[in-house]
């Protein structure tokens, strides 16, 4: 026997959590805070698969391509993500070459292998720790933002230097591309259900994957 | 007693009354699903102190640019207009919502939410301006921007120093009180408020 909301026909609204009784596919609102509801269906794989390539193929340019260009005293030097890092490094920076590495390189990369790993879970009905994958989910939901650190600190950079007239600071391709694959890839976890992940398993032997 | 559904796996599961710091866990996947003593007051000063502290944040130099002695204050509103100059408008706006627009969006939209049910009255558009908020929700990255200059700052310490200022102990502020409403807010207690007013 199931004992999940959507066996007893039940639907907890998103935004006020009130549960409403829902027979039909049709949109109903929501009888506390007339929110639109719809039963859950099959799983929207297709949509969070696409967004998630696309941040793939844009991981390549924001690593290649120079984040920044600083021209300083006729010295011109482009930045990349990981220069940025290795730059922190050579300067004895430790703390912050940690952070900076955290932000935008393991958190995007891990983001994306773990939304990947959960889509192929529900797409080939793994049902096994199910719990540890709704715990995975949660850790990336929890860590996307923090990946816009270094897009922040460009624009911040771009911005004080031209008060500063030490130098001149332009954003590079780079920095956009990194932008978008941030933003894409929470965009990918926001769409990402993580009752899909229960729901695929709904009808194998219960108990397995508690 | 209440029963709800896990927003993580779907779980039914039926609540007892919690204590003052005590947490519902759904027993299947662990998500949280109610925190005890949720108090509506503290909420609302938070709230009030917050939108203050939001003034306070924008009104005064957030830091000083210090380039061989020759200093150049600059409020928060100024770096996402710098951006503007430079033809970054892409990032002026990501910076502008992030920092400040969707702070303001997010106080304005809880006093309208809260205020109201002070004198038990129901919220005008009650259940747009709570989709409202939720909407805007994601755009908020106050402690992102916090760490972002302070990165800035070691950046540019060969070239120049960035000092703190005033503002600056205002948005840290904001920053926490922004936190401690986010983790008080909890739309079920609200809405079973709204439901008394009716």
């Amino acid at each position: 026997m199931s004992l999940t909301a959507l066996s007893h026909h039940l639907v907890p609204c998103p935004y006020c959590t009130q549960l409403n009784r829902i027979e039909t596919d049709a949109l109903v609102a929501c009888g506390r805070c007339g929110s639109a509801l719809q039963r859950r269906g099959a799983p929207k794989l297709l949509s969070v698969w696409a967004l998630l390539l696309a941040a793939v193929i844009l991981y390549v340019p924001a690593n290649l391509l120079p984040v920044m260009t600083m021209v300083s005293l006729g010295r011109d030097s482009s930045n990349t993500l990981m220069g940025g890092v290795i730059h922190f490094v050579q300067t004895g920076a430790w703390l912050l070459a940690l952070v900076v590495f955290v932000a935008s390189i393991l958190v995007p990369l891990s983001k994306i292998v773990v939304l990947a790993g959960l889509l192929l879970s529900v797409q080939f009905r793994w049902c096994a720790r199910l719990r540890d994958k709704t715990r995975l989910y949660r850790l990336i939901e929890f860590m996307g933002k923090w990946s816009m650190v270094d897009v922040f600190v460009i624009a911040l950079l771009v911005a004080l230097v031209q008060f500063g007239e030490f130098a001149t600071i332009k954003a590079g391709a780079g920095s956009l591309s990194f932008a978008a694959v941030v933003l894409l890839t929470l965009w990918a976890t926001s769409i990402f259900d993580t009752r899909w992940l229960w729901d695929v398993c709904a009808d194998k032997q219960g108990g397995e994957h508690v | 007693m209440m029963k709800k559904a896990c927003p993580d796996c779907d779980l039914l599961v039926t609540i007892t009354p919690l204590k003052h710091n005590e947490r519902a866990l759904c027993p299947r996947c662990d998500a949280v699903l109610a925190r005890g003593g949720r108090s509506m007051d503290s909420i609302f000063a938070l709230i009030l102190s917050g939108l203050l502290l939001w003034v306070s944040s924008l009104a005064l130099p957030i830091l000083t640019l210090d380039v061989n002695g020759v200093q150049q204050p600059l409020s928060l509103w100024q770096t996402a207009f710098a951006m503007l100059d430079q033809e970054a408008w892409l990032l002026a706006i990501l910076v502008a919502m992030t920092s400040f627009v969707a702070p303001f969006f997010h106080l304005a939209m809880m006093l309208w939410l809260f205020l109201p049910l002070r004198f038990e009255r129901k919220p005008p558009f009650v259940g747009w301006a709570f989709r409202l908020l939720y909407a805007n929700q994601g755009w908020m990255m106050l402690e992102v921007f916090f760490l972002s200059l302070l990165v800035t700052a070691v950046k540019l310490a060969d070239s120049a120093q960035l000092l703190p200022g005033w503002s600056l102990l205002a948005f840290v502020a904001l920053m926490l009180v922004m936190s401690a409403i986010q983790l008080l807010f909890d739309p079920d207690v609200y809405w079973r408020a709204v439901e008394q007013c009716r």
